[in-house]
């Protein structure tokens, strides 16, 4: 599978880990009165779709830079690579 | 009390070889710095690298290649390069400095068919018109994290973790030897 870098253009997958739902950027306010709940879906509640995914991927043994990758869980097709960072800047995570 | 006498020695004890057409050699004596952005103050990090270097800080995949101060400069990872080179007259320019040098070991190959002993091992695409002379990436090869820099025509340095310098040497050792 080849990940196409925002900055450094394709690169083997194998150059990545796979971290998991993009949803972990976006981390609860541990001081809001509903801290606990907001932490147990923050850290145990996944969606598991038949289809577009955003997920969270670490370029390794590259530039070490964190990905945002929406990928096709049937066919495996990334129609999406971002920078993680860029994403957190916008608050557009979930 | 005897005076103790202390020797510097490269990682690799200065291996060179020549297999089949191909040299391949260590890179002693290397002197490797990375410079850094502050996160809330990257005008004041470009002012300087322009004062200095006479240029804007270079974007992957393209390096820089300088007489004075003599250094290459290319980046490592977001907000981050790699000076090479010349480096004792360049630190005090930024805020944020590490010296590098004794993490890496570096090595040169160079040769007629080098791009078939490294093709073999290296995921990124080394195609002459695609990885341009001053090119570099970032990558792994055999497992290992290493940099790739083509410096000439058939002349490319590679870079890895000191640590590991014997088994990268070899991964890249026994490359040659598959194709020659």
């Amino acid at each position: 599978m080849i990940i196409h870098h925002p900055l450094l253009g394709p690169r083997d997958a194998s150059e990545f880990v796979h971290l998991g739902d993009a949803t972990l950027l976006s981390r609860p306010d541990w001081q809001a009165d509903d801290a606990i709940a907001q932490f147990h879906e923050y850290l145990y509640q996944r969606e598991n779709p038949a289809g577009e995914y955003r997920e969270l991927w670490y370029h390794e043994q590259g530039d070490r830079s964190w990905l945002i990758i929406t990928r096709n869980t049937l066919t495996h097709e990334i129609s999406s690579v971002e920078l993680a960072r860029d994403v957190a800047r916008k608050g557009s995570a979930s | 009390m005897a005076k103790p006498t202390l020797q510097s020695r490269s990682r690799l004890a200065g291996f060179a070889t020549e297999i089949g057409g191909i040299s391949l050699r260590e890179i002693c004596d290397i002197s490797i710095i990375s410079i850094a952005k502050p996160l809330h103050d990257h005008a004041l990090f470009d002012q300087n690298f322009i004062e200095l270097f006479n240029q804007a800080p270079p974007l992957a995949p393209t390096s820089l290649r300088l007489k004075s101060p003599n250094c290459r400069v290319f980046q490592t990872q977001i907000d981050q390069w790699f000076v090479i080179g010349e480096t004792n007259t360049i630190q005090d320019k930024f805020d944020y400095v590490t010296d590098q040098s004794d993490g890496w070991v570096a090595l040169e190959i160079s040769g007629e068919n080098v791009i078939l002993a490294l093709e073999r091992i290296c995921p990124i695409d080394l195609h002459t018109d695609k990885f341009l002379i001053g090119h570099f990436a970032r990558t792994m090869m055999e497992h290992m994290g290493c940099i790739i820099l083509r410096t000439d025509t058939q002349t490319y340095q590679l870079f890895s973790a000191s640590s590991s310098a014997e088994s990268f040497l070899h991964a890249v050792e026994t490359s040659i030897h598959n194709v020659t």
